[in-house]
């Protein structure tokens, strides 16, 4: 079988409601860091990447009952996975027979919903969340984002590899095609943020309390961030059937794990290295091949070191332009597979290389630094987007122009 | 053709072990039961034991025992509904407790889904494909399915499935709420699974396919196990058996479902035995593995007096959860 095609894609993030408002933050350098708005937490001093949309306004432009018992990860699911199922109009090619899969990446969940059951409806007799109890399984946020779409799915799973949930749910569901068990498929991944993983992430110290300055020397960690980002994948065949324009082909990926640490990455970056040298190789493409590399690039000391070296150790003399878009959203989590995909399709589409933000200095071990601007004006044919994750599960995307 | 090489489960049954076959212990409903564990000592050493929970310590043993040549292994895909409940919870109440100051970060870093999978990796010092798959009563099921796409398509030679879902006391209550587990058995389930491309010496029973499906319409159930049968190449009539996903004596559903869309088979049950849990299916699987490779059907496993008149080459296994989700995996008997 061929590469798969993109026919679709949605994007919420702390720069943009959709791929139009991404876009454009995207190219005039306008990030989304700043104190939270929504999230209840008593650290108020942490800045994040929120999406600046309430629960309220988000049920809203859903058509969602404002009762409904979504939690805030499926409600901008739901709203990105809307937005890649119209621009592909997989509702057509469902109902010319195609067995569509979900494939949700998500960690968090309903967490929010779940911090209220355990202090609240836990222990006593009562019986009023009971409809809410789904919601301490991660999996539940996918039922709720499938559940929207009527029947237009034909299976749903949910995979939870932490900060590469998306880019995995993205692999599992290319092989679902190429292997036949799935004609086409949405998959990506969800995450808001929470007071439970904001508390996990400052506990570890690795949270900036200004914006985050991914690969410099005095990089001092990641912002966090909240979004959703989906694809549309599917065969030539069953594009060309329902008439979807491709908006690139997903060449190529790569899954390793890292397996030094539960949270820490191996100073090597051995899982790093694995993932990109296993995308490039079912790519077919070789490392000159490669125009750009959206970076993990969480800001963190160990992350950015970490795969700057395994980038150093795959590509050699040949580094290409390197940026991590998690300066502007903050980092999305179990989303930033998804949302960064789909920012490399747009860079690819407008032909730019997104900056990664508020560089100054090189990382002393490295032999590169990041792009610190916007460069326009420039084709890209091959992209590779990298998503790692505590526990070392690491991923790799590569996306073709076509 | 993919083969099942080895399995080990820690469960409310006799851990690392199929005596339950001959003889099963018996619980009654409605009351929280724990695993069955095996002497931890042998495996950890007492720091490591105290950093890590009840369900991690599970995860590690049946991979380790499940695993024989650590060096060959290429890959880990594990299912888990919860995750590493335990830590999740403990971090949340501290956070609750303490409103959000004084935390430590141990019980967040274990807290994660994939951190079960990837405390295997490490353990077993596995760099190739690894993932986690959270899909409540389908999480195991999916990773089932990974695994067999990943030697189908050639991409590994051998995959170590696995199975983790502790049911923590409070979870228990929440569930009990929800009805999941009202009048029915509790269980908590480890379980690791080698599958490989190879036959050998070792090989217990094939994996043939797998299907998975979301519909709350039974006629798809039937049109995906018609799928699943057309392309293996199999005749209807040579699956006489189906284990079944029941976790109560009385399912009318699931006796619709068999009547309706699985062929009508005599029906086999585990959750008597092994109980209910997000990832009980790994027991289905496990049970048709076992009496596939035993070449026996122990009779306590038989679901309604329909019984099977000769041993059968196939036994099909149907998962669902929630009428809306639904997987079918075909096992066969070695020669």
């Amino acid at each position: 079988m061929s590469a798969l095609q993109v026919t679709g894609m949605g994007i919420v993030s702390a720069i943009g409601n959709n791929a139009e408002q991404t876009l454009q933050s995207l190219l005039e350098e306008k990030h989304g860091i700043a104190p939270v708005g929504y999230l209840q937490t008593v650290h108020k001093e942490i800045p994040c990447g929120e999406v600046k949309l309430s629960n309220a306004q988000l049920r809203s432009i859903l058509d969602l009952p404002q009762n409904a018992p979504y939690s805030r990860s499926a409600l901008l699911g739901t709203l990105a996975v809307k937005q890649a199922v119209t621009q592909s109009g997989l509702e057509a090619a469902r109902k010319k027979g195609a067995r569509i899969a979900f494939v949700n990446g998500t960690t968090v969940g309903g967490m929010e919903i779940s911090e209220q059951l355990y202090t609240e409806f836990i222990d006593s007799q009562n019986n009023t969340h009971n409809a809410d109890i789904p919601q301490i399984f991660c999996g539940h946020c996918t039922d709720l984002i499938a559940d929207y779409f009527g029947n237009l799915f034909s299976m749903a799973t949910t995979a939870s590899t932490a900060c590469s949930s998306a880019a995995g749910a993205i692999i599992l569901a290319a092989e679902l095609i190429k292997n036949g068990y799935a004609d086409c498929a949405v998959a990506g991944g969800c995450e808001c943020l929470s007071k439970f993983h904001l508390n996990g992430f400052n506990t570890l110290m690795i949270l900036d309390k200004e914006p985050c300055r991914p690969f410099d020397n005095t990089r001092a960690g990641l912002n966090l961030g909240e979004g959703a980002g989906y694809l549309v994948l599917e065969s030539k065949e069953w594009a060309s059937k329902h008439n979807a324009e491709p908006l690139c082909t997903l060449a190529g990926y790569g899954n390793a794990c890292d397996a030094y640490h539960q949270t820490a990455s191996s100073p090597d970056g051995q899982g790093a290295f694995l993932a990109m040298s296993g995308a490039l190789k079912s790519s077919g493409l070789e490392i000159t091949d490669i125009d750009y590399i959206n970076a993990h690039g969480t800001g963190t000391p160990n992350n950015d070191l970490s795969e700057g070296n395994a980038v150093m150790r795959l590509f050699g003399e040949h580094i290409p332009p390197i940026s991590s878009t998690k300066s502007f959203t903050g980092h999305t989590t179990s989303a930033s597979g998804g949302v960064e995909s789909a920012i490399c399709i747009l860079a690819m589409q407008h032909n730019f290389i997104p900056a990664s933000l508020r560089f100054e200095n090189r990382i002393e071990e490295l032999s590169f630094a990041p792009q610190a601007t916007t460069v326009r004006d420039i084709k890209l044919n091959n992209v590779l987007c990298n998503s790692f994750g505590f526990g070392g599960n690491d991923a790799s995307l590569i996306f073709s122009k076509i | 053709m993919i083969y099942i090489q080895s399995i080990k489960q820690i469960s409310i049954q006799e851990p690392l072990s199929s005596k339950w076959f001959e003889e099963p212990v018996l619980y009654d409903k409605n009351q929280f039961i724990d695993a069955i564990d095996p002497d931890f000592k042998p495996y950890f050493s007492p720091i490591a034991a105290r950093r890590i929970d009840h369900l991690l310590k599970r995860a590690v043993v049946t991979a380790k025992e499940a695993v024989q040549n650590e060096d060959a292994l290429q890959g880990i895909i594990m299912g888990s509904g919860l995750g590493s409940i335990e830590m999740t919870e403990k971090f949340l109440l501290s956070m609750i407790e303490n409103s959000e100051e004084f935390l430590q970060p141990t019980a967040f870093t274990n807290s994660t889904h994939n951190t079960i999978c990837a405390l295997v990796a490490l353990t077993l010092k596995c760099h190739g494909y690894n993932t986690t798959y959270s899909h409540t009563g389908m999480s195991f099921d999916s990773a089932l399915l990974d695994g067999v796409i990943q030697i189908k398509g050639g991409h590994l030679n051998n995959v170590l499935v696995c199975a983790n879902d502790y049911t923590t006391p409070r979870c228990y209550t929440f569930m009990q709420k929800t009805g999941y587990l009202k009048d029915v058995v509790n269980g908590q389930v480890s379980l690791s699974m080698l599958l490989s491309d190879t036959l050998d010496n070792e090989s217990i029973c094939q994996i043939v396919d797998g299907e998975m499906l979301r519909s709350n319409n039974k006629s798809d159930i039937l049109g995906a196990y018609q799928a699943l049968l057309i392309r293996n190449g199999i005749a209807e009539e040579k699956i006489k058996v189906t284990v079944v996903s029941a976790s109560r004596k009385d399912d009318a559903d699931i006796t619709d479902i068999n009547a309706m869309c699985l062929g009508n088979k005599p029906m086999l049950w585990y959750k008597h035995i092994f109980g209910e849990n997000t990832c009980a299916s790994a027991m289905g699987i496990y049970v048709a593995a076992t009496c596939l490779q035993k070449r026996t059907i122990p009779s306590f496993l038989y679901y309604t007096g329909q019984e099977c008149t000769e041993f059968p080459e196939y036994i099909l296994v149907y998962n669902r959860f929630n009428n809306t989700d639904h997987s079918i995996f075909l096992l066969k008997c070695l020669n």
